[in-house]
């Protein structure tokens, strides 16, 4: 990650129109959003929407960011509603519906840990997008849960609350038995 | 308990790309090079201090300060509404909208009308016969094919999406070309792009400004014929068939940039039938990839099978979607969010057909299976609901529920329809 003094400078040049500054901090931060995105979204395709529409926000609006500083925090409160927006356009889908697309297998997978695998995915993808948002911030970021609740611009209560609800409606989900139970069965 | 379930959700998270596609990146950059700022006035938080507009209790400044600040505020609230008032929304060029009015042919005129035939509107101008309105994707205007005689040339015009402001922007070029095909927009209705016959007879792509400030050009060259162009919805690129002539005669499908330059084959087949062309080319609203139809095997007359295909916009990853044995296959189409196909199969019975991209999930609209003899061609509503079949023999267009597959409705029409695409 770029040191934040040099991020700093590059807003600024970029807030004055200067697109290289912009390219340079756009190609900083894409692939750490695409992951952000991919895991979210889990699809490939939506997620490298979703990044194209936050960067390309964050270019057009870049303006009104004051605290240079929170550049990174920013586009990523800018990816999230990029995601729930591609969530909006994928629940339209009328045939889609009940459909999830599976992750492709690693050659060193068993039957069993495909299966938990196949299962956490289901459970993962029949939270809202919002859920999702904070599940991945938490622990795929590893984002503390003030610095969460200010890149999403929601208040810290709101992210354990939604992190309490969305851990337990994946247990629900997967069958009462916990994820821990299926961390378990993974583990054998 | 909880901190298992933690480091279990961390450890399934970590799994997955840590990397995008690097031409994500590329196309990302050069849209926000396409795209200009805001300047810094239009946010209502560069109106205010900067204690406030970070949400800190501003440092009181006297009553005038406070007053400054509120009329200020005020000021640009209702600078804001009068221009929001005034700036009609218009949908993002691709992706799926809401669904807006309807341009059809009956006789030799154009009608639009609300999708269920109500508030039906002639559009008044041309040249006496008007055909295949064809909407701009933000749906503020529509082009349409006009002429006096139907062995005669063509002109083509340009309408307010209410019919008003009809005006021909093709100056006095005579387009030779079938008026079934439409014209296809650039994303930002700039520019329009056709083909036509030149007067050596080689057909060529021509693009034209859509205000018809500057005549047609071509933009292929005379050394085979190219037709069929559909310009990218992220306007890089234009896909087209083209014809090549003589010994060794090749059908193929072209990508090049939007000004013509740089073309390459993504597809080709003998020609061995001058009479056979493929069905397509069509974008997907991504811009990456393209569906087209082509005879499975042209050495056999027309009925020895057919397919649909989709295939990389640079020629790779060429994937067979669907197999029809009897060889009639209409243009297909892809929906608003790009994740299913939609085609017309069939010259004694045909049926339509909806299937998703990589082949799976093919079903049948059971509405129109064993049906006479008719070509279909089948589009997808803006919103992504609905098929719109356009059946040219029995002169009709039919509104089908995608879910269920049930009619909506129908409405006649001489083969032509286009659907407006208006802002969510």
């Amino acid at each position: 990650m770029r040191c934040p003094r040099v991020t700093s400078e590059l807003v600024a040049r970029a807030q004055r129109g200067d697109h290289e500054a912009f390219d340079a901090l756009a190609t900083g931060a894409y692939h750490r959003l695409y992951a952000v995105a991919r895991r979210i979204l889990r699809d490939p395709y939506a997620a490298e929407d979703a990044v194209q529409e936050a960067l390309v926000r964050a270019w057009r609006d870049l303006r009104s960011l004051r605290d240079r500083d929170r550049f990174d925090a920013w586009v990523h409160r800018l990816l999230v509603h990029a995601c729930m927006d591609q969530a909006r356009r994928t629940r339209r889908r009328p045939v889609e519906v009940g459909e999830i697309e599976i992750e492709p297998a690693e050659p060193r997978d068993d039957v069993g840990r495909l299966a938990d695998r196949d299962e956490l995915e289901r459970a993962f993808l029949q939270l809202s997008v919002e859920h999702r948002a904070v599940l991945v911030l938490t622990h795929y970021v590893g984002l503390p849960a003030p610095e969460v609740a200010r890149t999403l611009g929601i208040p810290p209560g709101t992210v354990y609350s939604r992190l309490h609800y969305a851990t337990r409606q994946m247990r629900t989900i997967l069958g009462g038995s916990g994820l821990a139970s299926t961390a378990g069965e993974q583990a054998r | 308990m909880i901190d298992r379930d933690d480091r279990m959700l961390a450890d399934w998270l970590a799994e997955g790309p840590e990397r995008g596609p690097i031409e994500g990146l590329q196309r990302t950059l050069a849209l926000t090079r396409e795209t200009g700022q805001r300047p810094r006035w239009v946010f209502p938080a560069s109106w205010l201090p900067a204690g406030v507009a970070n949400g800190v209790e501003a440092v009181p400044g006297g009553t005038r300060t406070i007053l400054l600040v509120a009329a200020l505020l005020l000021a640009s609230v209702a600078a804001l509404v009068v221009i929001a008032g005034a700036q009609r929304k218009v949908p993002p060029p691709f992706g799926p909208a809401d669904n807006g009015r309807i341009a059809f042919n009956s006789g030799s005129s154009i009608y639009l009308a609300d999708p269920d035939g109500s508030n039906r509107v002639p559009v008044q101008g041309g040249e006496g016969m008007d055909l295949t309105a064809t909407f701009s994707r933000d749906g503020t205007r529509f082009a349409f094919w006009s002429f006096s005689d139907e062995q005669g040339p063509m002109s083509l015009y340009v309408a307010n999406a209410d019919g008003t402001g009809v005006r021909k922007i093709s100056g006095d070029m005579a387009i030779d070309w079938t008026a079934e095909a439409s014209p296809t927009w650039s994303p930002d209705g700039s520019k329009l792009a056709f083909a036509s016959r030149d007067p050596g007879g080689v057909f060529r792509i021509y693009v034209v400004p859509a205000d018809g400030s500057s005549p047609p050009l071509p933009i292929t060259g005379t050394d085979a014929d190219r037709t069929f162009p559909d310009w990218s919805p992220d306007g890089r690129w234009l896909a087209y068939q083209q014809a090549r002539a003589g010994p060794g005669a090749t059908l193929d499908l072209v990508v090049s940039n939007a000004d013509g330059s740089a073309p390459h084959p993504v597809f080709t087949q003998a020609h061995v039938d001058p009479d056979v062309a493929l069905s397509g080319p069509n974008w997907s609203p991504d811009s990456r990839r393209l569906v087209f139809a082509a005879p499975s095997d042209p050495s056999l007359p027309i009925g020895g099978g057919a397919d649909v295909f989709v295939i990389d916009r640079d020629g790779t990853g060429k994937q067979r979607v669907f197999h029809d044995p009897g060889g009639h296959i209409s243009w297909p189409g892809w929906s608003p969010g790009g994740d299913l196909l939609a085609f017309g199969t069939g010259q004694d019975a045909g049926a339509l057909h909806v299937v998703r991209p990589d082949g799976t999930g093919a079903r049948i609209i059971p509405l129109l299976a064993g049906r006479g003899s008719f070509e279909c061609n089948v589009a997808f509503s803006p919103d992504g609901m609905q098929l719109v079949s356009v059946c040219r023999d029995e002169q009709t267009v039919n509104f089908i529920d995608l879910a269920t597959g049930d009619q909506l409705g129908s409405l006649p029409s001489a083969g032509s329809f286009d659907w407006q695409r208006i802002a969510r």
